[in-house]
């Protein structure tokens, strides 16, 4: 039996959902609606006049080779850093189930990352990697050689910010492995021992397949999360240079925005990430729920 | 097919914690042998270092005389049943079967016929495609059979296989594994609480207290001459009735001043020592008009009954004592709360226990 609760006075529901719903509507809504608008005008830096362009914006973008090149920094990126993160959280994960008594302390430890800002994060790892006085620079020329400085090289560049993106996230995702791990049945495990599997094996055979729900949330976890929520990371460390190189999509609605003042190309931006959030979204919801069930 | 020999086997987990004291055993080759005893005895401690999946802190385990203390579970030549199945959920039954023989690197036509000879065996030839989540749980617990008889290994572990099933499921179960045991004759060793099943499956019992073995024997003659008075009670459905007793000069046992029994000469007790006597709840008659030679004879107030159709069980208390008495008694019969019934039992029935100690005395 499902109990029901029921108002007695109409407008009290209404009530109590109205902050929600504000929220929802002043922060998501309405700029989402102004997004869509401003994407079919051209506008003047100073907003003092606008002309109707139609789908004008979303031409010039997809001729516009610097925002193509964006993209595939995006894709890069985002790429990098879910598998970054995931391959070292699952490795952390597995480390950590095992050690079952220090499991506790070696997890509290492992989750503090998660608490720093993205921002704050960024410039950690700018000053580690600093050409002049980081720390990680300096080590990386006396063991490898290796002439680091990102103000100057691209790859460079990108290879910190998928490192330092990757970083922050590793908590997130160790607590989910670990969670997901030790919902795992030990005698399973036990019972893949004795069916002479050895670890390696009743990894790859028997604990990876059963993890798989929480390997494909994460994904998609990780992927938006590299894709829209590393602007300030990256904003904080590169400002998405040198020469683009570090500029994704989200980056690059800032650039184009607030620093170049081209409203419309940058709304006409911003409804394209929404439609690829919105696809992700999509995915999810669609197979996560059949994944699950094995 | 295989010997599993145990010696000195002792378990401490970190912590101190001690588990299993210093265990001797020998499980000869085709043997169907019950380890029971109350939940946190040491049996499935025991059973999971027999397979591997413990480490053993001290002593020697032998499979076919050759020490395995350190082997891994999979070279150890096992095969285990757990009590929640642990088969694998994204596996069908026939992959769930296949997964040992695949992992030892069997060749494919091998191994079709083997899943077929224990698909048939199991009748589970209709279930081989499906993923266990699509069974029922006797289906599942042969699914975890099958997979153990596939491996044709030396021993079989058996970890309360039977105790997730409902009552009467775990009957029809119990009687196919004996009939399975009679059919591979292989090695069994087997864990359970429930003394039933340990007395209608086992060629002999272990039972087991607090991490030591109390006594291992035939069903027949744990029950007919428990070696301690824990064995005694654990074993037997109802329960042992106890009663206290008193040792005078003569070797005599006394009960509430009347003499039940002569003990021998070797009892290793001074006169005035407590024994505890104990007869079983079906060993006691209603026919006690005279104290004859060779009877005991006792009265109890009763307090309810049990009718259970065939039998009926009367409880109630040893009449003047707060001792609790049990009698079985064949066909249908009633008592009123507080009536008082004389009972005898033939004295060849009783058991004597040191009531210190715990231990059988002689007879």
């Amino acid at each position: 039996m499902q109990k029901r609760v029921v108002f007695r006075s109409k407008s009290l529901p209404y009530l109590l959902l109205a902050p929600q719903i504000i929220v929802t509507v002043v922060f998501f809504f309405w700029p989402a609606y102004q997004a869509l608008e401003s994407s079919l005008f051209i506008e003047d830096a100073f907003g003092f006049s606008r002309e109707f362009v139609g789908f004008d914006n979303f031409r010039a973008l997809f001729a516009d080779d610097v925002y193509l090149a964006s993209f595939k920094v995006t894709l890069v990126f985002g790429f990098s850093v879910t598998l970054l993160t995931m391959g070292i959280s699952l490795a952390l994960a597995v480390a950590a189930d095992r050690a079952l008594r220090g499991a506790t302390a070696y997890r509290t430890f492992l989750i503090w990352p998660y608490a720093v800002a993205p921002a704050i994060a960024g410039v950690l790892w700018h000053f580690l990697m600093n050409p002049s006085l980081g720390i990680v620079s300096y080590w990386l020329d006396a063991l490898f050689g290796t002439d680091w400085n990102h103000y100057v090289s691209g790859q460079q560049a990108l290879l910190m910010v998928i490192v330092a993106a990757s970083w922050k996230q590793i908590s997130y995702n160790f607590l989910f492995f670990l969670a997901g791990l030790q919902s795992i049945p030990r005698s399973l495990v036990e019972a893949a021992a004795i069916d002479r599997a050895g670890p390696t094996r009743r990894f790859w055979t028997i604990v990876f397949p059963l993890l798989a729900p929480t390997t494909f949330f994460l994904l998609v976890v990780n992927l938006v999360y590299a894709f829209f929520d590393t602007f300030s990371l990256i904003d904080a460390t590169t400002h998405g240079g040198p020469a683009n190189a570090t500029s994704t999509l989200v980056v690059k609605v800032y650039q184009t925005g607030f620093v170049g003042q081209d409203y419309g190309a940058s709304a006409a931006q911003s409804v394209i990430l929404m439609l690829i959030v919105i696809a992700m979204t999509i995915v999810q919801f669609r197979y996560i729920d059949r994944r699950v069930n094995y | 097919m295989a010997t599993v020999e145990i010696r000195d086997l002792t378990k401490i987990y970190p912590g101190g914690v001690s588990a299993v004291e210093s265990v001797n055993a020998t499980i000869g080759d085709g043997e169907f042998v019950v380890l029971v005893g109350p939940s946190g005895c040491g049996k499935s401690t025991i059973l999971r270092m027999i397979a591997g999946l413990e480490t053993i802190t001290g002593g020697d385990l032998l499979i076919d005389g050759a020490r395995v203390n350190d082997r891994e579970p999979g070279e150890r030549d096992i095969a285990m049943v757990f009590q929640n199945y642990a088969l694998y959920p994204h596996m069908t039954v026939r992959r769930n079967m296949e997964y040992g023989l695949r992992n030892e690197g069997r060749a494919k036509d091998e191994i079709a016929r083997r899943i077929s000879e224990a698909a048939r065996m199991l009748r589970l030839e209709d279930y081989l495609d499906r993923k266990p989540r699509q069974l029922s749980g006797g289906q599942r617990q042969r699914v975890a059979m099958g997979r153990a008889i596939v491996r044709d290994p030396k021993v079989f572990l058996f970890d309360e296989p039977l105790s997730n099933l409902d009552a009467k499921l775990r009957t029809q179960l119990r009687a196919e594994l004996k009939a399975l045991h009679d059919r591979l004759k292989a090695t069994f060793v087997y864990v359970t609480h429930d003394q039933v099943e340990a007395m209608s499956l086992a060629d002999r019992i272990a039972i087991m207290n607090a991490g030591r073995i109390e006594q291992i024997g035939t069903p027949m003659e744990v029950y007919q001459r428990p070696a301690t008075r824990f064995v005694a009670d654990f074993i037997g459905n109802p329960a042992m009735n106890f009663i206290e007793g008193r040792l005078d000069e003569g070797g005599h046992i006394k009960v509430d001043g009347t003499d039940v029994a002569q003990l021998g000469q070797a009892a290793p007790l001074h006169a005035g020592a407590k024994v505890i006597v104990g007869v079983r709840p079906e060993h006691l008659s209603l026919d006690a008009s005279d104290p004859a030679d060779g009877m005991m004879s006792l009265s109890m107030a009763a307090t309810f009954q049990e009718q259970l159709g065939a039998d009926t069980v009367i409880h109630g208390k040893v009449l003047g004592t707060d001792d609790a008495l049990t009698l079985r008694l064949n066909g249908i019969h009633t008592v009123t709360p507080g009536q008082r019934i004389n009972l005898g039992a033939d004295t060849a029935h009783l058991h004597f226990f040191d009531a210190e100690t715990g231990a059988r005395l002689s007879a």
